[in-house]
């Protein structure tokens, strides 16, 4: 069988177009990342008792196993033990599959990024009378915001990559195109050929926007960690 | 204004402050000098509740917390009586220097923005930065930043300003720079200062009583004329020596 560039150039389109429910989920997924990562994050900082420990054992068990695994316990397993889960797309699915696996990840960053501030940053707040919540949100996240603005670039062009998993519980992606064109002409190099170029792309999209993004941040900061 | 009673610190087995008691007046610059690692900077921490003693009273301007009993709203209201300055500045650096000034005015004092940058602006001008209000502290010099730091704790008006090695992290060329805006102060006399310094003879000019502290207990407290002169103890003496030279 021979390569034809006028198959994978007109398929091209076709899977294109299901770029949009790729982005969504990791965009929504992304979302929501960052929120419960917020959550536990702070949960782990301020050893909230109780809490603590179940956030712990949840980031164990979700960095332990792979996320292929976790999406279908949770589409294929779930409904079978509760009834709550039966009416469950696999796009929702996919969200919650994919927010539970990154967070599990995002957290140790954003863990890292407030043990990145210096303590003394801290005293100093506390020194002029700031409260642990004001120091918190006057010196240490915008500083911690900063020191993990690039790995949360990062984390999103993961969530990318790996939503192309979401079709094997039956969203319509990407990855689910390509798949579907491929057995209904068996041109499969044509096919994934395309996917790998429209995954590329938008993955160097979001970094040059990511690098341009660091770039304004450290002009406003003029230099803002210099000394540091 | 400060009253320091059977002041105790220990980290887990290690004691640092042994039974230590003082009484500084209002308006009285104290520097406080001895040999390092022998809780100067632990006291002052005690004093501001960045640390938390193991032991004893302590009261500025008719407010006393107890060591035994401590609660979070008394940590807070308590340390609003005293501004710290730290040996290595310790400026916000997500901040400018005019935002590092105005910052706690805001959000503790609750003043609102043109005030306070009415009032950083004065502060500016006594430190002599105010061509530097919009500067991130990672562009200034060591110096620079000590001004800013000092200005910082200044326009919150507390009545108590501690001052924990102030030109120790600096280049000998900008200690002075900072020695004097602190001797500014000083000659107001409406601020109490409590100063930790290894500058002897800046401690000689400025305060009114030399408090000598080793192995955390205060082995002798004098004036700067007889403390520099004619000390009563011997380790003072043997300290004096070494320093001095
Ligand atoms: N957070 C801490 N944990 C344990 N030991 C400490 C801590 N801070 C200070 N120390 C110890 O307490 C002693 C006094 O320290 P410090 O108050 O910094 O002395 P000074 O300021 O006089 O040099 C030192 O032996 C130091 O190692
Ligand atoms: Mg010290």
């Amino acid at each position: 069988m021979r390569f034809s560039l006028e198959y994978a150039v007109s398929r091209l389109p076709l899977i294109l177009k299901y770029a949009g429910m790729s982005m969504n989920i990791a965009v929504v997924s992304m979302f929501f990342t960052v929120i419960f990562s917020l959550v536990i994050t702070i949960v782990r900082y301020y050893k909230i008792k109780g809490f603590h420990q179940i956030v712990n054992v949840y980031i164990d068990i979700f960095r332990g196993t792979p996320l292929l695994v976790q999406l279908f316990f949770i589409y294929f397993g779930l409904p079978q033990i509760s009834p709550a889960f039966v009416s469950m797309t696999g796009y929702q699915a996919a969200i919650i599959g994919m927010t539970l696996n990154a967070a599990a990840y995002m957290t140790e960053d954003m863990r890292g990024a407030l043990e990145s501030v210096p303590k003394g940053q801290i005293e100093a707040g506390l020194s002029v009378g700031m409260t642990n919540l004001q120091v918190m949100r006057h010196i240490i996240v915008p500083q911690a915001t900063r020191v993990a603005l690039p790995v949360l670039g990062n984390e999103f062009i993961s969530l990318v990559k790996n939503s192309s998993m979401a079709f094997t519980i039956g969203v319509r992606d990407i990855m689910a195109e390509a798949t579907l064109l491929g057995n209904s002409s068996a041109k499969f190099f044509e096919c994934y050929l395309d996917a790998f170029i429209i995954y590329f792309v938008i993955s160097k999209i979001i970094t040059i926007f990511q690098k341009y993004l660091e770039k304004k941040l450290n002009l406003i900061g003029g230099g803002l960690y210099d000394s540091h | 204004m400060i009253r320091i009673e059977n002041l105790s610190k220990s980290y887990g087995k290690l004691p640092v402050l042994k039974n230590i008691d003082l009484d500084i007046a209002a308006g009285e610059t104290v520097a406080v000098v001895g040999p390092s690692g022998t809780g100067k900077s632990t006291l002052l921490r005690c004093l501001n509740l960045l640390e938390t003693p193991t032991e004893g009273r302590v009261t500025i301007d008719g407010l006393s917390v107890d060591a035994c009993h401590l609660t979070q709203k008394e940590i807070y209201a308590f340390r609003r009586k005293s501004t710290m300055i730290f040996q290595d500045f310790c400026l916000f650096n997500n901040k400018t220097v005019q935002q590092n000034i105005t910052l706690a005015m805001q959000v503790v004092q609750k003043i609102n923005k043109e005030q306070a940058e009415g009032e950083a602006e004065e502060i500016l001008q006594q430190i002599g930065l105010l061509e530097k209000r919009n500067n991130y502290p990672g562009t200034l010099s060591g110096g620079q930043q000590q001004r800013v730091a000092i200005g910082r704790a200044m326009v919150l008006k507390s009545k108590v300003m501690l001052f924990d090695e102030p030109t120790s992290a600096l280049d000998p060329c900008l200690v002075g720079e900072v020695l004097s805006v602190i001797k500014s102060i000083t000659q107001k006399h409406n601020t109490t200062i409590v100063i930790v310094t290894h500058e002897m003879q800046f401690a000689r000019d400025v305060a009114d009583r030399i408090v000598y502290m080793d192995e955390g207990r205060i082995v002798e407290t004098a004036s700067p004329e007889v403390f520099f002169t004619n000390p009563a103890e011997q380790r003072t003496r043997e300290f004096l020596q070494y320093y001095m030279n």
